[in-house]
């Protein structure tokens, strides 16, 4: 039983990357805003090497939230084009192997994003993170994996809603606050000199309500799917 | 040996509602082996909705559906590796080529042999020449042909086709009603949503009627032919 979820799992990451290889949408249109939004942001808010250090924060959990949005609304896209939730519900065991398989697509495309967006906001806004680059990494890791959990839940609710595009953020960033808010607290903190000691219990709540968005949201996934069946 | 459908679907008092409208209200039915059961309806008579408690993407309000011994409420997980289903839609990935799309839905169903099995529904399907084109750019007929591939390569035994022939040319129609045919000398249980006449009178064992929910006919095509004279002899 889990061989064969595991099995389709796989089979939803490896189709997924394939289709984006092809294609290339989400890489083009993500990257493109993601140096968008990086230019816009350096001429808006970066006036000096201190003001760069007070406004990092916010900008980088806005970015991560903006281009994960990007990623994330598109995640049902071509299952609903030609309907193939409907051939994929009749699948034995796909209701969750779905979920995990698009987490984890996600997950990579997010990954992938931020791979490119961050280093760039860190040299256009002089940020030294060097001392505490693992739990800069961790905080951004469990803030996008917390992300990827809810918003793959939530784009399949509205994966047959005609507004989707604008709905996803106005459901979405709500439920997303608490994290953000860790999110932030974290990344300034630890840019004013803090360590462990200041961030640990913001990133231990980041991971504990990743937990609950992890847990609620597979949970929650296959009655989202009959009901958008 | 492979594992069998039970050779009978039950449908036993059979409502589905939504709110306070039923869509589908005290159905009993009983669909065979070897057996084409069309169901026709005017649009709303509850059809669609009669396939998603086949096909166990939805449950009754009230009343059961069992396959042979089996009901459907325990044993939906079992019950859809048995369940195979061709939309007017073609539930394929645009982007992928036909052959990988018969290899996704192959792993996905957990076949384990999927790449013969693949191969010899692509040539059975007339598409071997065409698996590695994208299926975007297939005809609409070429889409339903590597549709129904997908919809038999897992080798269900009740199969739910929902206006197969809906925008195929005269050959594609062919096809349609060939593979119908066939299905039926296997002992399938096939069950046909379509308002084509000529596939009504070509193929189908039985003829089910909805109308607003309901049961209003259920018979073989002669039978409501029969009907349908006195009614006029009458009118």
């Amino acid at each position: 039983m889990k061989a064969v979820i595991f099995r389709q799992i796989l089979t939803i990451i490896a189709k997924d990357l394939r289709r984006e290889w092809r294609t290339r949408e989400l890489l083009i249109t993500t990257v493109a805003f993601a140096v968008l939004l990086m230019v816009v942001f350096t001429f808006a808010f970066y006036h000096d090497d201190e003001t760069g250090i007070l406004v990092f924060p916010g900008i980088l959990w806005v970015a991560i939230v903006f281009t994960g949005t990007l990623a994330i609304s598109r995640t049902f896209q071509h299952e609903r084009e030609q309907d193939c939730l409907r051939a994929l519900a009749l699948i034995p065991g796909s209701q969750h192997s779905l979920y995990l398989g698009k987490f984890v697509v996600n997950l990579i495309f997010m990954a992938l994003f931020e791979l490119a967006l961050i280093p760039l906001l860190i040299f256009t806004f002089s940020v030294d993170v060097s001392d505490v680059l693992a739990l800069h990494l961790l905080a951004i890791a469990v803030g996008t994996i917390g992300f990827a959990a809810l918003g793959t839940l939530v784009s399949a609710m509205l994966v047959r809603n005609e507004l989707r595009e604008v709905l996803l953020p106005i459901v979405l960033y709500p439920l997303l606050i608490p994290l953000l808010i860790a999110g932030v607290q974290v990344t300034s903190a630890l840019l004013t000199g803090g360590g462990w000691a200041e961030v640990g219990p913001w990133i231990q709540a980041m991971m504990a309500m990743n937990i609950a968005y992890f847990l609620l949201s597979l949970a929650l996934f296959r009655w989202v799917l009959s009901a958008v069946e | 040996m492979a594992e069998r459908f039970p050779p009978q679907v039950t449908l036993r008092d059979v409502s589905r509602a939504y709110g306070r409208s039923f869509a589908l209200h005290r159905i009993n039915l009983e669909l065979d082996a070897g057996c084409i059961t069309a169901i026709v309806g005017d649009n709303g008579a509850g059809k669609s909705t009669l396939l998603n408690l086949l096909a166990t993407i939805d449950q009754p309000t009230s009343g059961d559906i069992s396959y042979g011994e089996m009901p459907l409420a325990k044993f939906a997980r079992k019950a859809r590796h048995r369940i195979g289903w061709v939309s007017h839609d073609a539930l394929l990935y645009g982007e992928l080529t036909a052959r990988e799309n018969l290899a996704f839905f192959g792993r996905m169903y957990g076949i384990d042999d999927a790449q013969n099995r693949v191969f010899s529904w692509l040539e059975r399907v007339g598409l071997a020449d065409d698996a590695d084109r994208r299926v975007r750019e297939f005809s609409r007929g070429m889409k339903q042909r590597l549709s129904i591939a997908r919809a038999l390569l897992h080798n269900p035994q009740l199969l739910l086709f929902d206006e197969p022939a809906t925008g195929l040319d005269q050959q594609g129609k062919r096809f349609v009603v060939d593979l119908l045919d066939d299905l039926r000398s296997a002992g399938r249980i096939v069950v046909v949503v379509t308002h084509d006449f000529d596939l009504l009178d070509e193929l189908a064992d039985r003829i089910v009627i909805l109308r607003r929910g309901k049961l209003s006919f259920d018979g073989a095509p002669h039978q409501l032919a029969d009907l349908v004279e006195t009614y006029r002899a009458h009118a």
